[in-house]
């Protein structure tokens, strides 16, 4: 092989190892959900580094809404399921715009206590990081699209005052 | 099978028909010398043939240095920003009723 090929070779190797050194420089994982037992707050905690009173006061809301949520979850399941057994059998149209209105309520009432909930999560952590913490996760909520899966796409808008699409 | 006798026949035929006149390279006998002095040249190591082309060697080094460096900061960049993003969607799909109600496959 000539002197030639050897350096190139090298020179490929040289750029290989600088490549990795600053993959693991820059790249800086967050911890696992997965070996964290599903830990949905831990986001949270790790972005806004809080601790102490701030993160007990934070968790202890974070569950309690939980439990709010799920609550709310089921009370749309329900609505959604309610309006489509309507719409399947025929019903009459005041029963469908009946039903219709209650999901839209049922929305806004979920959508109303969530955010309440973001924004008492960012009163909680607050300063800088507070107004941060609320410029993320607020418009997520604000603009999913709930007549979809879940997804990271922020360019959705919100459909919540359209019950019809439900 | 050829004979002696048709083979000196042939070789006077040739010898009377066949003239080469070949064109004398001026340079040929240079270019030889030039090949012989460039292989007593070429260093006997590597490190030896490196000092000789370090500034070409160099600049190639520092080149790839660069792009792998780059491209492997982009893509740890990108990473993390992937996986925080992952973190986030989990973070409010554990608070968003609507989302917990689509993730359960109702209508």
């Amino acid at each position: 092989m000539s002197y030639r090929w050897i350096t190139a070779a090298a020179i490929l190797a040289v750029g290989l190892v600088a490549g990795c050194l600053t993959y693991f420089c820059f790249h800086r994982p967050m911890p696992d959900a997965e070996a964290h037992g599903h830990d949905s707050l831990m986001w949270v905690r790790q972005e806004f580094k809080i601790s102490g009173e701030k993160l007990a006061r934070v968790e202890k809301m974070h569950e309690d809404y939980e439990l709010i949520c799920a609550d709310h979850c089921q009370a749309i399941a329900d609505a959604r399921k309610e309006l489509k057994r309507l719409r399947d059998a025929n019903a009459p149209q005041a029963e469908i715009a009946a039903a219709e209105a209650k999901a839209a309520s049922t929305d806004l009432l979920c959508v109303t206590s969530t955010q309440a909930h973001i924004k008492e999560v960012a009163a909680v952590i607050g300063g800088d990081e507070g107004r941060r913490y609320l410029s993320i996760v607020l418009p997520r909520v604000a603009s999913f699209d709930h007549a979809a899966p879940a997804t990271l796409d922020m360019q959705k808008t919100s459909t919540h005052d359209d019950p019809a699409r439900k | 099978m050829n004979n002696h006798l048709n083979d000196e026949q042939l070789r006077q035929l040739v010898r009377q028909s066949w003239t080469a006149s070949p064109r004398a390279d001026a340079g040929f006998r240079a270019a030889v010398w030039a090949r012989i002095e460039a292989g007593r040249r070429l260093p006997a190591t590597w490190s030896a043939w490196l000092k000789a082309n370090l500034a070409g060697v160099a600049v190639y080094a520092a080149a790839s240095i660069v792009v792998a460096g780059t491209g492997g900061g982009l893509l740890a960049t990108n990473q993390a920003k992937r996986e925080r993003d992952q973190l986030i969607q989990r973070y409010v799909a554990s608070i968003d009723p609507h989302q917990r109600a689509n993730a359960q496959g109702n209508p």
